[in-house]
């Protein structure tokens, strides 16, 4: 999963980031408007943490210019504890939730997900495709019950497959939402992951398409 | 009227005035009367006086006759407190038949050396008479005889006229110092009218009704009114820093407290899970303080003077559609009931503030259900937003919508919302009800005043 933070106020842009980091995202942090523009118009994201308040391009005005653009990834806005009309146009922009400042970075984590959840129609934290088990509140993957220790990048992929399970989702797509925008993409990295984690969770447990990329079916064995 | 008042000291102050000045004039009078009663007295013996020496004559065999007496009535019956009497060398020749068998005793200095003005004697049935005396020098048939003439007269009488004067001078002094008096009030009234006008004029500028003490005042209060204004002046210049230093400091706080709520989550993961408990729960209520007065700060800069009506239906449909498109909004059924036109002296911003915290609050306890009702009453606009959820208990109602307290500490929200509300509306001079909903849980009212 990949999120983007886009706030201007550089200590809490990297507070969210390090919160993200940690609850198992892969992060691109950028400070303006124009900026974050870009980088939601040409990357894929899964998430991203929008403030409000940004220089060169204020945080409304980039909402637009991506819903208009076609882009839908799920956007949670930041505004001040004041700011209802900041707020109120946000979300009728297409913004999916908001987040009063200041916030417990748990909070914002536990709303990253839950948009996640939506976005993709999920109900609760645990998401399931036969034996293997992800909670993502937990950040714990267990094949029949049995906790599997993970790296950040196995469980970022793990579970960008789950959340959109049932789907080919090609290795660019996997590499775009497990890396984040500075770290090195090896074109063989995806498939060594892919490898690594077929070892821990089970040989079936991520399938091959030649040609088309990887998939967790429904009722993998 | 307490011992401070000013027109207390200042009708003091006349009192003592027209006492002193009444009490002087009454001595004075009374003097006045008493020298022209004692004047006209004297005239009167000395007339009787010159009566007497006039119609008297002495003949051959050297005795001394009245040929024509004096002819006061008084000079005839006993002891009527009118005398005279007639002495030669000590020896009473001749005195008026009101004496009847006595004699005024002239001391014996007064025949040595007779006084220019009248002497007090005491006459027949211990009268005090006023007595006049003066020698003549008759001539007659039986030679020249040298004469020593006395007239005297009760002075009851003179005291009795003086006694009258008096009281009537006494009475009609108390009527002048009533009128006096009443005259000082009035003058102490129109004096101090501007000082009531300059009063009302205060309490209009307390009020918030003007920024300053207008009108023209007397010079005396001119002073006193441009001294003030300037002060007032002053205050709210100050009053105004003060606010930009609480909003700078409370600015200026939002940073360090995000930096230690990310040290209070790196003691977490180094362990320290209770010490990190207390610092967020510490961080949390300060971070309260900072965005209430933030909050108040940004209210105060959108002091409510004359906003425009605004048709806030609009907005209500902008909330509505912005609550219903969160997560947990989409979730919940909204019933939202208003007149398409309602116009609300009110800034956007502040409405959007008011009404969205109430409806956030509502979404986090809701159950199933938010109301949203709102219509316009004698009162004003007022709107209602009612949910299902637990409500609260009505001990705890009054107490929530005080400084950052929460009805229940565990569920989301800071617990500002319904502060900031609360300040919000009154600054509008409406008023925030809380009360159980029929639908369950709380039903929050804002009347908001046109």
């Amino acid at each position: 999963m990949r999120a983007l933070i886009v706030e201007d106020e550089k200590e809490i842009a990297r507070d969210m980031a390090a919160s993200l980091t940690a609850a198992g995202f892969a992060v691109d942090l950028c400070h303006d408007g124009e900026e974050a523009w870009f980088l939601g118009d040409t990357e894929e994201y899964d998430a991203v943490v929008l403030d409000l308040g940004l220089p060169k391009l204020d945080g409304l005005t980039v909402l637009r210019r991506w819903r208009s653009g076609g882009r839908d990834m799920p956007v949670i806005v930041l505004t001040a504890r004041d700011g209802w009309t900041a707020r109120v146009e946000g979300i009728n922009s297409g913004a999916d939730d908001y987040l009063t400042k200041p916030f417990q970075m748990e909070e914002l984590i536990a709303r990253v997900r839950a948009v996640l959840r939506r976005t993709h129609g999920h109900a609760g934290p645990l998401l399931q495709a036969g034996v293997i088990t992800l909670d993502t509140s937990q950040m714990r993957v267990s094949v029949d019950g049995r906790s599997v220790p993970l790296t950040p990048l196995e469980y970022r992929l793990v579970s960008y497959l789950l959340h959109n399970k049932g789907r080919v989702v090609s290795s660019v797509e996997l590499r775009e939402h497990v890396y984040g925008g500075e770290d090195a993409r090896e074109a063989n990295a995806v498939e060594a992951i892919v490898v690594r984690l077929r070892r821990k969770l089970g040989a079936a447990s991520i399938e091959t398409r030649r040609g088309h990329g990887y998939c967790i079916k429904e009722g993998t064995d | 009227m307490t011992g401070s008042s000013l027109r207390l000291r200042l009708l003091l102050a006349w009192a003592v005035f027209i006492a002193l000045t009444l009490q002087i004039a009454g001595i004075g009078l009374y003097v006045l009367f008493e020298r022209s009663i004692s004047r006209r007295t004297q005239a009167e013996l000395e007339a009787d006086l010159r009566q007497l020496s006039r119609g008297m004559d002495v003949h051959g065999d050297g005795t001394i006759e009245i040929v024509r007496p004096p002819t006061d009535p008084q000079f005839f019956l006993n002891h009527s407190g009118r005398y005279w009497q007639i002495e030669e060398a000590g020896r009473v020749v001749l005195r008026s038949s009101s004496l009847v068998d006595e004699t005024l005793p002239l001391p014996e200095w007064v025949r040595k050396d007779l006084p220019a003005g009248p002497l007090w004697l005491q006459g027949p049935l211990k009268q005090k008479l006023y007595t006049v005396v003066t020698t003549r020098r008759i001539e007659g048939a039986g030679g020249s005889r040298e004469l020593v003439l006395t007239a005297a007269v009760n002075a009851i009488e003179i005291e009795e006229d003086t006694r009258k004067f008096s009281t009537d001078l006494f009475k009609s002094l108390t009527a002048l110092a009533g009128i006096l008096l009443l005259g000082a009030w009035a003058h102490v009234t129109i004096g101090l009218r501007p000082l009531e006008r300059l009063r009302s004029s205060v309490s209009r500028v307390r009020s918030g009704a003007d920024r300053d003490i207008a009108g023209d005042f007397p010079d005396e209060v001119m002073p006193l009114v441009s001294e003030t204004n300037a002060l007032l002046a002053a205050q709210e210049d100050e009053l105004a820093r003060a606010r930009e230093r609480a909003e700078d400091l409370a600015h200026g706080l939002k940073t360090p407290l995000a930096v230690m709520g990310a040290k209070s989550r790196e003691l977490r993961q180094a362990g320290q899970a209770a010490v990190s408990a207390e610092i967020d729960k510490q961080i949390e209520i300060m971070r309260r303080h900072v965005e209430r007065e933030l909050a108040r700060a940004r209210a105060r800069g959108s002091r409510p003077t004359a906003h425009e009506r605004t048709n806030v239906s609009g907005l209500l449909d902008n909330l509505v559609s912005a609550m219903q498109g969160l997560p947990k909004g989409g979730a919940l059924e909204w019933v939202a009931d208003f007149p398409r036109e309602l116009l609300v002296a009110v800034d956007k911003d502040d409405f959007y503030n008011m009404i969205g915290n109430l409806l956030e609050n509502a979404q986090i306890y809701a159950t199933s259900k938010i109301r949203l009702e709102a219509c316009r009453t004698e009162h004003g606009a007022e709107f209602r937003i009612e949910d299902d959820g637990p409500g609260v208990p009505d001990h705890e109602l009054t107490r929530i919508l005080e400084r950052g307290q929460r009805a229940d500490t565990a569920s989301a929200g800071t617990g500002l919302g319904l502060a900031i509300v609360s300040d919000l509306v009154e600054l509008y001079g409406g008023t925030v009800t809380l009360s159980r909903s029929g639908l369950g849980g709380l039903s929050a009212e804002i009347v908001l005043p046109d």
